[in-house]
């Protein structure tokens, strides 16, 4: 069975894509999993045979996690990129690399949560705790989480230069306190995070060939002229514009 | 040990269930932190321990009660392993219990000193069963020690030459308190330092401690693996341990706290026991501990009304 968890919180809307539920009753075969569930972080929950797993994932679910057996039931809590973070209050870093249990992140808060999932015995119950838990740790770290959400949209809308200041401004916060959270939860500094966007941005004109000179997509993107929008284009696919737009990026 | 309890239990091992006729609990209870062994580790203790029974079943917590003592089994995960920094005095009055425990630990355990005669006992020894918990073994009598198992606290590393200030401290905290003897180094024994303290025995509320400073390098500190817990009746009582302890110390999650020695310690309300034993309020209770870091009777109560 494959279900949807519909009573997300307004709060945790900003935050969690979706709660997916699947159970033993119908095994998912491989690619009957969801699609954007690779690349989006997650809190999963399994459980089997009374074994009980409760765990984050920085980037993706990886693939083995998803398998569901006999008397087993799994819930994942599909969070906004950079979401579970501040949320959890775990850098990048920490997140990079293997999942982190629950118990090591926080080994007396996971056996409370545990307690409550022994307690909850439908599957529909255990999604309510679930949901409740991700919803106390949303609202506990809210700044945060709100500092991380504002600033990576505002720059995937608006990845101009000044767009730093804006988001200072609208913040309310010093440069100072801003680079360290966004850094410690994003993984790269603001500046490198915008250009990033900036670069994509022009890049989706390019390819689309929404223009008549490439002067045209260097402004319309922020570029302070064509020269620095070919140094970034460079800097990002080791090869120019003009190039990529004959050759394609397998010719360099 | 499971087919027994299932019976007992009427086939409901999910829940936890007080076995026991309702009685007067210490007031300070240790606490062993495990990975998912500790109901093996339970049922290891109960098979060893002569009259050891498990009081209390449930898929985190398991109680053992060994002597009239109670001893907290928690399944809490990987991250803290119990280390020799507390380790359980345990005193056997004949030979035979001696023998018995020390095979049975020494099946992948680690030994600290062999069983063997020391001048303070005819027979002693210290081990690290398998599951990392650090016991001494003593053959001796009850009556000398004051209880079948005393919590042993070894100050090393930074924490050497504190135990003096941890008596103080300690003994200011609970009531009825008091120092029964303190034995301190010698000059000639290097590299510990004359006039430290060699062991220390101290009451607290009526309950046997001991403590020692040691200045070998030991490659250990005090950590949650193993917990002193207080069972408190009143919020007055949790305000009171919770306030004091974390004084030039630190507070963590639902209830744990750690000493200005690094100590870690539990203080719980004893209603929780009888919420936690109910299927209905459980869950309930749980939930509002989650976000607690100093227990609020109240509010938990509250919570299980709902």
């Amino acid at each position: 069975m494959q279900q949807w968890y519909s009573k997300i919180d307004p709060i945790l809307k900003d935050y969690v894509q979706t709660i997916l539920v699947l159970d033993n009753s119908n095994p998912l075969a491989a690619d009957d999993l969801p699609l954007f569930t690779n690349g989006v972080p997650a809190l999963l929950y399994t459980s089997q045979n009374d074994h009980h797993r409760l765990s984050l994932f920085g980037k993706a679910v990886d693939a083995e996690s998803w398998a569901v057996n006999d008397d087993a039931a799994l819930i994942a809590v599909l969070f906004k990129p950079f979401a579970i973070g501040p949320a959890f209050k775990l850098s990048a870093r920490e997140l990079k690399n293997e999942p982190i249990e629950l118990n090591c992140w926080n080994p007396q808060k996971a056996m409370a949560l545990n307690l409550q999932l022994i307690h909850a015995p439908s599957t529909a119950e255990k999604m309510e705790v679930l949901h409740h838990f991700v919803l106390t740790q949303v609202t506990s770290n809210r700044r945060e989480c709100e500092i991380v959400r504002y600033a990576t949209d505002k720059m995937l809308e608006d990845p101009k230069t000044d767009v730093l200041a804006q988001i200072l401004q609208e913040l309310r916060l010093t440069e100072r306190t801003f680079q360290r959270i966004f850094k410690k939860y994003v993984g790269i500094a603001a500046n490198e995070y915008r250009r990033i966007c900036q670069f994509q941005m022009a890049f989706y004109q390019l390819k689309a060939g929404q223009f008549d000179k490439l002067t045209d997509v260097a402004y319309a993107n922020g570029y302070f002229d064509q020269s620095h929008y070919i140094r970034s284009f460079k800097e990002f696919t080791d090869t120019t514009p003009n190039d990529y737009l004959q050759f394609g990026l397998k010719k360099k | 040990m499971s087919v027994l309890y299932n019976e007992v239990l009427g086939g409901y091992p999910n829940f936890t269930r007080n076995l026991t006729v309702k009685h007067m609990k210490e007031l300070i209870t240790p606490c062993l932190w495990f990975d998912n062994q500790a109901k093996e580790a339970a049922a290891l203790y109960c098979k060893v321990f002569p009259g050891a029974r498990i009081v209390v079943q449930s898929p985190i917590v398991t109680e053992i009660e060994v002597a009239g003592q109670h001893i907290t089994l928690l399944d809490g995960g990987p991250m803290y392993r119990p280390n020799p920094s507390i380790s359980l005095y345990y005193i056997c009055e004949t030979e035979e219990e001696i023998d018995n425990i020390w095979e049975a630990f020494s099946r992948d355990g680690s030994l600290q000193m062999p069983l063997d005669k020391y001048p303070w006992s005819e027979k002693y020894g210290w081990i690290s069963d398998r599951f990392g918990i650090s016991w001494q073994l003593s053959l001796g009598k009850i009556e000398t020690g004051g209880q079948k198992i005393t919590p042993f606290l070894l100050f090393v590393g930074d924490q050497y030459g504190r135990v003096e200030e941890a008596i103080q401290h300690y003994t200011s905290i609970f009531k009825d308190s008091g120092t029964d003897s303190i034995l301190r180094y010698s000059k000639d024994e290097l590299p510990d330092i004359e006039g430290k303290v060699k062991l220390a025995r101290i009451d607290l509320d009526g309950q046997k401690f001991m403590l020692m400073e040691s200045a070998h390098a030991h490659k250990f500190a005090f950590n949650e693996g193993v917990s002193l817990t207080i069972h408190c009746n009143t919020q007055e009582e949790i305000d009171h341990y919770w306030g004091k302890l974390t004084e030039r110390g630190a507070e963590s999650m639902c209830g744990w706290l750690k000493d200005r020695f690094g100590v870690s310690w539990q203080v719980i309300p004893t209603v929780l026991g009888k919420l936690m034993t109910d299927p209905n309020k459980a869950g309930k209770a749980a939930k509002a501990f989650m976000q607690m870091r100093k227990f609020d009777i109240e509010k938990i109560v509250q919570a299980t009304l709902d």
